[in-house]
């Protein structure tokens, strides 16, 4: 309950008793998927550069050049498939957290590769944007709901990226509200050359799910995401007012 | 409107650009009527800072009217007169409700940048790179300030621009490095560095009750102003004295209480330990050359307290851990916590206990930014502080 990094294995998860009408979090799995999807594509064009992978040359160039290789959460290649899990802490009670969270048409507000997710039932579809302007869709069923706890989901049979996660909510000592962990698990798409990828640039999936998440802190604890110059264009660009109007949700 | 912009190593340029739009609905839009240039924005002029990119609007300390608020702002009206301090905080987070509001958790959107450097995220800054996250500056006519629920602090008609505009940065940052030394009655603080930090450091300690203040620097034009202006009690200049044994004279060999660096990461000195320094951080060995902070440990008292306010921005060589554990010297530092200073120091400028106006030695109009940098850069015409006139 308090081990914030597991090493648990991912088939573990899939046979547990599906425990509910709802459907959760695969956003999370299938957003990291779509991210490194468009990755791939930049990484194969000489053009275009997403800002993942502008953000992470600029990581990488900054940690190369101090030769500090710092690490982010625990991940690697599991059987199946790419782990990749995170924390963060959020002042809101638990029950605060969970309940924003278990509303999934609240998701794609923090989610930033998530389009839409309709309930219907006791299954949820869930669109995502994938690399150029192809919407991903899959189905998820949860397969764990404990109230102000902990959320588990996994893809149905069929989903072009098959995934699964877990969501932990946890109070946080000293009263400082939450802690909120999530782990993933996910087949990466494009076989060979996905899995190079995601051998070579690791750390993108962390860092997509660790943006994700401070959205997330930043919408329960100010009511907003907090956007930049920059940050409301989806490649780099210099921190100087835009031309355009910003209508709200960064553009991909 | 016009806008000061970074364009590379020493290039700086007035440009036409959009103006700011409302981007988040507790933002509002600021139409400056003063700003200033940081001795922190040299480090960006010098292309010390990582993460900058051609055209991103500098300036992190401004004032001005405000011109239009977002729906859930409420304590700020157009036509409303303010300063607005340079961290960008939230006033929701762990963080800003202890009242340290450059830690903020919610205001640097590229906060995962900044953890693979920092290990963690401050807050995020305006004007001062991709790392402290992408927001355009105030060294421009007008600016767009986030959480403007939370930062901006209304200022007083009869109190002029000059009187005000610091409390945006400087004078809480000189003041936080001062009272980060927990000054005693009676004791003796020497501050590294007389620019602007430096002497509003040095004003500082005497407010805080500190019997003598050394301030410690090469031109004797800013040592001039430390001792007739900012209240220090003795100088040193450190082309012409050995700073240790000056210190040593000066305290009856106990060394200063407490010695606060006001120089950072781009110091100054002779001999070969800065020619080793120089030539580390042209190979990239090290960021950021630290003389001035070996300097102060070296000299600070047993049991004493060194204060850092000046900027580092990564890693440093020959770092005298010896010396701090030996001699149970207590290290402090931090981007000032701004908010938490504004108003009671507002409040002592109200009281007449100081105008920290003294250290402005230049105004220009917006226009000439660049003319700015390059006085400030260089330390010609005995440049001490520029103001910038946007409206």
């Amino acid at each position: 309950m308090n081990a914030i990094v597991r090493t648990r294995n991912p088939e573990s998860a899939t046979q547990r008793p599906s425990a509910g009408a709802s459907w959760l979090g695969v956003g999370l799995g299938v957003a990291e998927v779509v991210l490194l999807g468009s990755a791939i594509q930049s990484y194969r064009s000489s053009r275009g550069r997403t800002k993942g992978t502008a953000l992470m040359i600029g990581a990488a160039a900054v940690g190369g050049l101090l030769a500090a290789r710092a690490r982010s959460a625990p991940r690697g290649r599991s059987p199946g498939g790419i782990r990749v899990s995170k924390s963060i802490t959020v002042n809101r009670s638990p029950s605060e957290v969970y309940d924003y969270w278990r509303e999934l048409r609240h998701l794609p507000a923090f989610m930033s590769h998530l389009e839409s997710v309709t309930v219907d039932h006791e299954r949820s579809t869930w669109r995502a944007k994938g690399p150029a302007g192809v919407t991903i869709e899959w189905v998820s069923e949860l397969t764990a709901d404990d109230e102000d706890e902990r959320l588990a989901w996994r893809s149905l049979p069929g989903a072009s990226i098959p995934n699964q996660g877990e969501v932990r909510f946890a109070r946080a000592a000293g009263n400082r509200g939450t802690q909120l962990s999530v782990e993933l698990f996910y087949e990466p798409p494009g076989g060979a050359v996905g899995a190079a990828f995601a051998r070579l640039f690791g750390e993108l999936p962390a860092l997509q799910l660790e943006s994700d998440l401070r959205r997330f802190k930043q919408i329960l604890e100010t009511g907003e995401v907090l956007h930049s110059d920059a940050s409301i264009h989806s490649g780099p660009h210099p921190a100087r007012p835009s031309a355009q109007r910003f209508e709200g949700k960064v553009a991909t | 409107m016009k806008a000061t912009c970074w364009k590379g190593k020493h290039q700086i340029s007035v440009e036409t650009v959009p103006d700011p739009q409302i981007l988040n609905e507790r933002d509002a839009i600021v139409r400056v009527t003063s700003t200033a240039i940081c001795g922190s924005d040299l480090h960006l002029y010098n292309g010390f800072m990582p993460s900058m990119q051609s055209g991103d609007v500098l300036g992190h300390e401004f004032m001005g009217e405000v011109m239009e608020v977002g729906a859930r702002v409420s304590n700020l009206k157009p036509g409303d007169r303010v300063v607005v301090p340079f961290p960008i905080a939230c006033g929701n987070c762990a963080a800003c409700l202890r009242g340290n509001t450059s830690l903020c958790e919610n205001s640097n959107p590229n906060a995962v940048l900044a953890e693979k450097l920092w290990g963690h995220s401050p807050c995020g800054i305006f004007g001062y790179s991709h790392l402290l996250g992408g927001f355009a500056g105030g060294q421009a006519e007008y600016v767009r300030v986030p959480f403007a629920d939370v930062g901006p602090l209304k200022v007083p008609p009869h109190l002029s621009d000059e009187q005000v505009l610091f409390l945006s940065d400087i004078f809480p940052t000189g003041y936080m490095g001062a009272e980060m030394c927990d000054i005693e009655p009676g004791e003796v603080v020497a501050v590294w560095g007389a620019g602007p930090v430096g002497q509003l450091a040095a004003a500082s300690a005497k407010l805080l009750g500190a019997e003598r203040v050394i301030v410690i620097d090469r031109f004797p034009y800013r040592l001039q102003m430390a001792l007739t202006k900012a209240g220090a009690t003795d100088v040193i200049n450190y082309e012409e004295a050995d700073v240790y044994e000056a210190l040593q004279d000066l305290t009856g060999g106990r060394g200063p209480d407490s010695c606060i660096d006001a120089v950072g990461l781009e110091a100054h000195a002779h001999g070969p330990m800065y020619l080793m320094d120089r030539t580390k951080q042209s190979l990239m060995l090290e960021t950021d050359r630290p003389l001035a902070l070996r300097q102060a440990i070296r000299c600070c008292a047993n049991g004493g307290v060194v204060s850092i306010s000046g900027v580092y921005g990564g890693f440093i060589d020959q770092f005298p851990i010896g010396a701090v554990v030996n001699r149970s010297l207590t290290l402090r530092s931090g981007q000032c916590h701004a908010h938490r200073y504004m108003k009671p120091l507002l409040e002592r400028i109200e009281r007449g206990e100081i105008d920290p106006s003294f250290i402005i030695t230049h105004q220009f109009p917006l226009a000439e930014a660049a003319k700015g940098y390059d006085l400030f850069h260089k330390k010609l015409d005995g440049c001490e502080k520029v103001v910038l006139k946007a409206a």
